[in-house]
């Protein structure tokens, strides 16, 4: 046998042994040679340290992705009048979707939901919602009273039922939590270990036939959620790099890094029936911020340095730590921008989902524009028309002048 | 060609004990415990396969994870079982390195501020120094290598993946993968042999 060229020993040497080539090899030295050279450089590149990240940076990770996963999945909830069909949804919804967002009100008789390791039985006309399931599951509760029956829990498996200011972790135990507008009012340990941790206050762990209750608040009005302090939308924007071919719709300014927006999100919605009660007395406790600020506040944080693909991420974690918080629908709005900025192409598909879900958001037209850009690079002309021309009106000129010119892009097409 | 069907309804029973593929099938339908069990189960081949590519960063890499799970959470659908999961997801994961990573200059000048610091240390134990000396001129060569060659070597011979399996999730005919792994095999042999001359 000739000897067969580097390509063929290459070849040779990624498939099942070739009785012919071995023996070849065997017994021509420049052929070895090759041969010992191509294993000897595998074996020391198999040997090249690799960095593994620590736990917790992996467990940051995890939570990353599954927290952005869930974004994705719709965010919308449904109302339906038949209370037992609502439940088939939900079943079917959490088939379809990563996260199952759903509001029960159960006017009669005990409804039963089953999680993984879950069971949760409304009282009354509860409101709850099943946000994740394992190995992290979370049950929001806005409204009522919940009876919550968990099975034993695996190791790195979490099961929580949040409220907007308190956060219940159990392991294996059965209890009853009630709500009243988003704010904790007690727990009640039916068996099993509970521990209640209230964002004013501190950590309280209970036992069997154990309650908690939460201290009175001084309103008469209850807040339905703690609301985040207005602020004034500024002009820094992120429609600076979001498609490569879009002409800028606003400038940033050159030496100050893109701001968050704190905006209120109720704002923008239909109004609600209480309104923002009284400050509480100043207390050092009360300075403890939602998670959702933290989370909103890490991913600018990221923006601001350039990190798009993280930004991306920490903004989806920050709207599904709390959907209906104050800063659900910018987190929203914000993590398609990020992904456009990351140029990666999930941007389309979430601006179309935050579109879909904020259709009258202040940044509507904003978002209608930006995907109109990227709806162009990826020539879906007849969408991008669509988009752009939705955003035609838009009050802010840069916005509008943005949405003019894509539709003079497409007409300038050949 | 005809697919696998994928079943559309919940997973079932602990993740744990669920195979490769019900695990894809099930995170296919947006569950998200499905692509909690994935990433316990293959976060550890993916963060190898980061730390091999010229990335830029701790950053760039944990970035580059995050991007491919969530790109696998949207790509299982399109999973036929042409290949085992595990080459599957060096795929994706091949994919979004090619489109996201960046600064693979910088990089390599930070590799080679560290060989200057490694050649110019004092001498220690002759034998160890060499040793990091040449693993550190392999490492520079693999993240020298064009991108596309990088990962036909880090699949076909550092992950020892089939390498039928891996054209086929990279989408490229068998005979480029072998040009490739070739190309990549005779630039770490020369590396080697200029360490060791």
């Amino acid at each position: 046998m000739a000897c067969p060229d580097e390509l063929a020993l290459t070849r040779a040497s990624c498939e099942p042994e070739d009785p012919e080539i071995a023996a070849h090899v065997t017994g021509c030295a420049p052929c070895r040679e090759i041969w010992t050279g191509m294993a000897n450089a595998i074996e020391l590149a198999r040997r090249v340290p690799v960095a593994m990240p620590s736990s917790e940076r992996r467990e940051e990770i995890r939570t990353a992705i599954l927290a952005a996963s869930g974004l994705r999945a719709p965010l919308a909830r449904a109302r339906s009048p038949q209370p037992r069909r609502r439940w088939a949804s939900a079943i079917a919804l959490a088939a379809a979707a990563a996260v199952v967002i759903v509001i029960a009100t159960r006017p009669r008789g005990p409804e039963v939901a089953t999680h993984t390791h879950g069971t949760v039985r409304a009282h009354g006309a509860a409101q709850f919602v099943a946000r994740s399931s394992s190995p992290d599951e979370i049950v929001a509760l806005y409204d009522g009273v919940i009876d919550v029956e968990v099975a034993p829990l695996h190791a790195g498996e979490r099961f929580r039922v949040v409220t907007a200011d308190s956060e219940i972790e159990v392991r294996g135990t059965a209890f009853e939590v009630t709500a009243q507008l988003g704010r904790l009012v007690g727990v009640t340990v039916i068996h099993g270990l509970v521990e209640v941790r209230p964002i004013m206050g501190a950590p309280t762990m209970l036992g069997a036939g154990q309650s908690w209750t939460a201290p009175p608040v001084r309103s008469a009005t209850v807040a339905p959620v703690p609301l985040q302090t207005v602020a004034a939308p500024t002009a820094a924007g992120p429609m600076t790099s979001v498609a490569t071919t879009a002409p800028p719709v606003r400038s940033a300014p050159s030496d100050v890094g893109p701001q968050p927006i704190h905006r209120d999100a109720v704002r923008s919605r239909a109004p609600t029936i209480t309104e923002r009660v009284e400050p509480m007395p100043p207390a050092p406790a009360q300075r403890a911020r939602a998670p959702q600020a933290i989370a909103y506040d890490e991913a600018w944080a990221a923006m601001r340095a350039g990190n798009f693909t993280r930004a991306s991420t920490t903004f989806a974690r920050a709207g599904i730590l709390d959907p209906d918080g104050p800063l659900a629908e910018d987190a929203s709005y914000w993590y398609p921008v990020a992904l456009a900025r990351a140029k990666r192409s999930e941007a389309m598909d979430a601006f179309r989902e935050f579109l879909d879900h904020y259709p009258r958001s202040a940044h509507a037209h904003e978002a209608s524009a930006m995907l109109g850009w990227l709806l162009v690079d990826a020539k879906q002309h007849a969408e991008a028309e669509r988009r752009f021309r939705a955003a035609i009106d838009d009050p802010s000129p840069a916005v509008a002048a943005s949405a003019r010119a894509g539709l003079a892009a497409l007409d300038a097409r050949p | 060609m005809s697919g696998k069907l994928v079943p559309l309804r919940r997973i079932s029973g602990e993740t744990a004990q669920l195979s490769d593929e019900a695990l894809l099938a099930a995170c296919a339908t947006g569950d998200s415990a499905a692509l909690g069990a994935l990433f316990d189960r293959f976060h550890e081949v993916v963060y190898r396969f980061a730390g091999r590519l010229a990335t830029t960063d701790e950053g760039a890499r944990d970035d580059l994870v995050q991007a491919t799970f969530l790109e696998l959470q949207r790509t299982a659908g399109a999973f036929r079982g042409t290949s085992s999961v595990l080459t599957w997801i060096f795929g994706v994961a091949a994919n979004v390195a090619r489109h996201t990573l960046r600064g693979e200059r910088r990089r390599r000048v930070r590799q080679a501020k560290y060989l200057e610091q490694i050649e110019s240390a004092p001498p220690q134990v002759d034998e160890q120094v060499d040793q990091r000396k040449l693993l550190a001129r392999i490492e520079e060569a693999v993240e020298g290598l064009p991108r596309d060659q990088q990962v036909a070597f880090i699949l076909c011979d550092l992950e020892r993946l089939p390498a039928i399996e891996v054209a086929r999730v990279l989408e490229i005919p068998e005979g480029t993968l072998w040009r490739r792994l070739h190309t990549a095999r005779k630039a770490l042999r020369a590396a080697i042999e200029r360490t060791t001359r």
